[in-house]
């Protein structure tokens, strides 16, 4: 709808509709003045047939209305007191009162609008003599009265000319006893004849009446166009005035004759003038449409511009805002980039990049001010331990906690640093010397006194720290970096919770780890690894019931390497499984070997790095003890304590699976690790091995004696064999015999020895006697 | 007749014999300080109509607007008290006064006086001047003898003197019934008619002057008295039934009756008719009640109607 509704269509619709308009106003006109005219001849007949009817009940009103009097009672008395030969002076005087009375009374309408129906009333006696007159001065005509006609008819309407003017009467006959007695003449108001003619006329309604009769013409009306008032009774039959009409009048000897004026020649306007003058009228209304359209067209062009242009400036102003606002974003994202590029998102401290970056600029600054750089590494203690036990959320609320106590503790143009997981470094500038690097030390090494908050428990942690000076330990940057790496590696070989200076021997230190690692290497490829075997001895008979084979290995480059030394390297270095299987396959085949000899049985170590594979460890033991024929329960598996914690699952199913096939498991060194002793409940251990530790001090020591004795006493309760480790004396021997500890082992009986001599000693069923003796 | 004269002794009589002390007159100060006009009427032509159709009758009449305006101009209200022509004159005076033979008899009994004026179209008779004062005339009249057309009688032609029209009229009374009433102004007494051999018929009950027409139309009598006014109306009444054959009296007026005590109240009423004669109001009014008197009587009327 409001599609179609625009100002164009409006104008179209308006032009189309004015159009129409002006010729239906032609139309109309046309058709207008031929009814108008034809309406008019009908009008006029009708108006004059109007008035011949109005004066044929005027004059039968005034019939009525006279006959009416003729019978009043006025006149009925004065009859019959006349009759009765009343006198004048005594009562007919009154009736003849009354009479006049009445007559009078006719000519005098209580309604002063209305004009009298007659002029004049006369009440004559049949031998003319008058009774009574309305008149009183002007006396009787007697013109055209004629009493004997007019007494046999009731009532006679007659014209008589009196002195040259046309005179209207009534005669009606005044009977008494039926019989005629008098006349009442009423002679009829010209004024009120013509006031009746002339209702429907006005001062320019164009036309001229006239009351014709046999004795004469009485003019009506004229207000035609005529020269003169001579013409009043003349015809008019020119053309001008050519419409002419005659009415005759019913009950009266008349005629109405009008004239009136032609139509056409009325100040009307002619339907051929009206047309022109509307057409003319239409070329300036079709003009000023046309240019309204002509504007209206521009108008709505430029219109049409001006919504495009606010709609394209609308446009660009909002992908302006968008670029900005990308810009921004941009920008936003750029920083936090470089930001992220640079620090630690958890903790907001520069990172290993950022922080190296910042320790090639304090070195340069120093190089400048001839002043020193402290570089410290700062490593929580057992923060694996808070993580494994309280979660890495907890760990994160550490690690942020530390950062801002180390950055509030140093100053602002001293940078602190996360390296990675729970490593910090700090980078102190223009340091002074070494007691003022100790100072420093010592404050970071207290900041952690304090316990840590986390949600409600308290969790103590320390630091351990190592330090490195430039440019005393180094002259770069990165050189610097491993110093200070070394130095906190040396204090978390010794125990953590410390702080320490690199020294330059740690360097040396580090040189030979990296040289057993690749000698290591080397050697497990040359196969210059050696098998030992040191004699488990049944303390009561005293003869070898057993061995435990140990690795050892001599280096062409580096001599004896001590097995502690160069298995941890491996077990850090991916060896020590090639390492374990050597040990497994060299141990299990001598010891098949050696069967035939004597029965004994073999222990082999195992390393707990070994278990993270548990399939392909039981598989490896399995193939052994195929490929060797050894029966199980011959292969003694060893694993320390730190083995069982915390481990459930797989490896327990191993073992299981060892031990229902017979081979039998120990626990190594007992006594030294997180002894929680569920575990010989759950696990199906044979063998106990007490810790030389223990073992060490028992001749002096009381209590260690009770240690041994309880643990001995718990291993029988568990029916486990015990062995214990480390014996060198005799007494040790004694006591631990004496509290039925059954198995032992050390020095007093036979150091590890090599494959062929420890055969030599499996031979001589009383070597063992001999070398305690001996 | 003698039967009528003994009977009006009689009560004259027994008047005089009651003699009462409870009439209570007043005059024009008295009326004023009781703030009441009381006048009496009888009905009689067009002086004293009354209209009984609903509850309460209507009264109209040349004389009841006549008094009416003078209640008026007095700042009075009026009071009609309705009387006959027996009693009309106690009403007025609280006395009984006859004209008996001749002579005035006057009651000595006092009644109570229940108007202060009279006025019905009375006749100024020289009688009733010994009893009563009267205004100044205000309307005329006459006693014209009537017949029903039927009579033999026919009306006289007149001489132009009026006695001797009278005396024409006597002379054609002998041995006819004529119809009159005592205490009216058509009181055969009046005019002497015992003498002219006519035989006077007094109605038997008390009758209204109206009602004189009727009775001749009735056959109670051939003729009748009848007065001007009455017969104005009559004429028009029953035309071509009735007669007028002349004249029994001379030309009578007719005057308000007053008590002879009171005089101030006379003097006003004769004031205010003088006023009102002056401004044209007396001349509408008769004009409204007799249109045709200022025919017979314009001598009488000054003033042309």
């Amino acid at each position: 709808m409001s599609r179609w509704f625009t100002k164009k269509n409006t104008l179209v619709i308006a032009s189309a509709m004015l159009a129409g308009y002006l010729l239906l106003i032609l139309t109309v006109t046309n058709l207008g003045q031929n009814k108008l005219e034809e309406s008019r001849d009908n009008e006029l007949h009708l108006r004059i047939s109007h008035y011949g009817e109005l004066l044929s009940n005027y004059f039968k009103l005034a019939k009525h209305n006279s006959s009416m009097i003729v019978q009043d009672k006025a006149i009925i008395t004065f009859f019959g007191n006349k009759s009765s030969g009343m006198s004048m002076t005594y009562g007919l005087g009154a009736s003849l009162f009354n009479l006049r009375d009445l007559i009078n009374k006719q000519l005098i309408y209580p309604q002063d609008k209305l004009t009298p129906v007659f002029s004049r009333l006369t009440l004559i006696e049949l031998d003319q003599s008058i009774i009574a007159d309305s008149e009183n001065k002007i006396p009787f005509n007697y013109q055209g009265i004629d009493i004997s006609y007019f007494k046999k008819s009731p009532q006679t309407l007659f014209i008589a000319k009196v002195d040259d003017d046309l005179a209207i009467r009534l005669s009606t006959t005044v009977y008494f006893h039926n019989s005629p007695i008098a006349l009442l003449i009423a002679e009829f108001n010209k004024e009120q004849i013509i006031s009746l003619l002339t209702a429907l006329e006005y001062e320019g309604s164009g036309s001229h009446i006239t009351l014709r009769s046999r004795k004469g013409d009485l003019f009506i009306w004229d207000s035609l166009d005529t020269a003169s008032y001579a013409e009043k009774t003349h015809a008019h039959q020119d053309l001008m005035h050519s419409f002419h009409l005659k009415e005759e009048i019913i009950g009266a000897p008349f005629i109405i004759e009008a004239w009136f004026e032609n139509i056409n020649d009325n100040d009307l306007f002619t339907s051929k003038w009206f047309v022109v003058v509307i057409s003319l009228l239409a070329i300036p209304v079709f003009l000023s449409l046309y240019y309204l359209f002509y504007i209206e067209h521009k108008n709505a062009q430029l219109h049409h511009q001006i919504i495009n242009s606010k709609k394209r400036r609308k446009e660009l102003s909002k992908h302006n805002t968008e670029l900005e606002c990308e810009i921004k974003k941009r920008q936003l994202s750029e920083q936090k980039l470089a930001y992220q590029a640079t620090h630690d998102s958890l903790t907001g401290l520069p990172n290993r990049s950022y922080s190296l970056e910042k320790l090639n600029h304090a070195i340069a600054h120093s190089q400048r001010t001839q002043k020193k750089v402290l570089l410290m590494y700062i490593d929580l203690d057992n923060f694996k331990q808070v993580n494994d036990t309280l979660g890495h959320a907890a760990g994160d609320e550490i690690l942020i906690e530390t950062s801002r106590r180390l950055s509030s503790a140093l100053r602002k143009t001293d940078t602190v640093a996360r390296l990675s997981g729970d490593e910090f470094m700090v980078i102190i500038n223009d340091l002074e010397g070494y007691e003022q690097a100790t100072e420093i030390a010592f404050k970071m090494h207290y900041l952690f006194d304090q316990p840590f908050q986390i949600d409600k428990h308290l969790f103590h942690t320390s630091s351990s720290i190592g330090l490195a000076i430039y440019p005393d330990d180094t002259d770069n940057a990165e050189t610097l970096l491993k110093c200070a790496d070394m130095a906190l590696y040396k204090v978390k070989g010794n125990g953590r919770k410390n702080f320490s200076f690199y020294e330059a021997k740690m360097n040396d230190e580090v040189n030979r780890k990296v040289a057993i690692n690749l000698r290591l290497h080397a050697a497990i490829k040359e196969n210059s690894l050696e098998m030992y075997y040191q004699p488990l001895i049944n303390l009561k008979t005293q003869k070898i019931i057993g061995a435990e084979a140990l690795m050892r290995w001599t280096d062409s480059e580096l001599g004896f390497v001590p097995p502690d030394e160069f298995i941890a390297i491996a077990e850090k270095n991916n060896l020590i499984e090639q390492l374990g299987s050597f040990a497994l396959n060299t141990a299990v085949h001598q010891a098949a070997k050696w069967q035939k000899i004597t029965p004994m049985q073999i222990a082999v170590n195992f390393s707990s790095v070994q278990f993270r594979n548990c399939k392909q460890l039981l598989n490896d033991i399995e193939n052994v003890l195929n490929t060797s024929a050894l029966p199980p329960e011959r292969l003694d598996v060893e694993v320390t304590e730190s083995l069982i914690i915390n481990q459930e699952g797989e490896l327990f199913d191993m073992l299981q699976t060892l031990r229902s096939m017979g081979v039998e498991l120990s626990i190594d060194d007992f006594g030294t690790g997180y002894s929680a002793l569920s575990y010989l409940q759950k696990f199906a251990f044979t063998k106990l091995k007490i810790d030389r530790g223990f073992i060490m001090n028992l001749s002096e020591n009381e209590a260690d004696q009770s240690l041994v004795m309880a643990i001995v006493a718990m291993a029988k309760a568990l029916n486990l064999k015990v062995v214990g480790e480390g014996i060198e004396t005799k007494s040790q021997m004694k006591f631990l015999n004496k509290i039925d500890c059954e198995i032992g082992q050390g020095y007093l009986f036979s150091k590890p020895l090599p494959a062929d001599q420890f055969e030599e000693l499996l031979k001589d069923p009383d070597a063992i006697q001999k070398l305690i003796n001996g | 007749m003698a039967n009528f004269k003994s009977i009006y002794l009689v009560i004259t009589l027994l008047s005089l014999s009651l003699y009462s002390h409870y009439s209570h007159s007043r005059d024009l100060e008295e009326i004023k300080k009781s703030g009441v006009l009381r006048h009496i009427g009888i009905p009689y032509a067009n002086f004293i109509n009354i209209y009984r159709g609903g509850e309460t009758p209507i009264i109209t009449g040349l004389d009841v607007e006549l008094m009416k305006g003078f209640a008026k101009k007095l700042g009075l209200k009026y009071q009609f008290v309705e009387a006959t022509w027996h009693n009309s004159m106690i009403l007025l005076t609280g006395y009984n006064a006859h004209f008996v033979n001749e002579v005035v008899v006057k009651g000595h009994v006092q009644h109570e006086i229940k108007g202060d004026l009279l006025a019905a179209g009375t006749t100024i008779l020289p009688w009733r001047k010994e009893v009563v004062d009267f205004s100044t005339a205000y309307f005329p009249s006459a006693v014209w003898l009537m017949a029903r057309s039927d009579s033999s009688l026919s009306p006289i032609t007149p001489s132009g003197s009026i006695k001797q029209d009278i005396q024409i009229v006597k002379s054609l009374l002998q041995g006819r019934k004529v119809l009159a009433m005592k205490q009216t102004c058509l009181d055969p007494d009046l005019y002497d008619l015992y003498n002219t051999g006519a035989k006077i018929i007094l109605p038997v009950s008390e009758r209204k002057l109206s009602e004189m027409i009727p009775a001749i139309l009735n056959n109670d009598a051939e003729l009748t008295l009848l007065d001007v006014t009455d017969i104005l109306i009559a004429l028009e009444k029953w035309p071509g039934k009735i007669k007028v054959i002349g004249p029994i009296s001379e030309d009578q007026e007719m005057g308000v009756m007053f008590r002879k005590d009171s005089p101030n109240l006379r003097k006003a009423f004769n004031m205010y008719l003088q006023e009102i004669q002056d401004s044209g109001e007396y001349y509408s009014l008769i004009k409204k009640y007799y249109p045709s008197v200022f025919h017979f009587y314009p001598s009488f009327f000054n003033e042309k109607p």
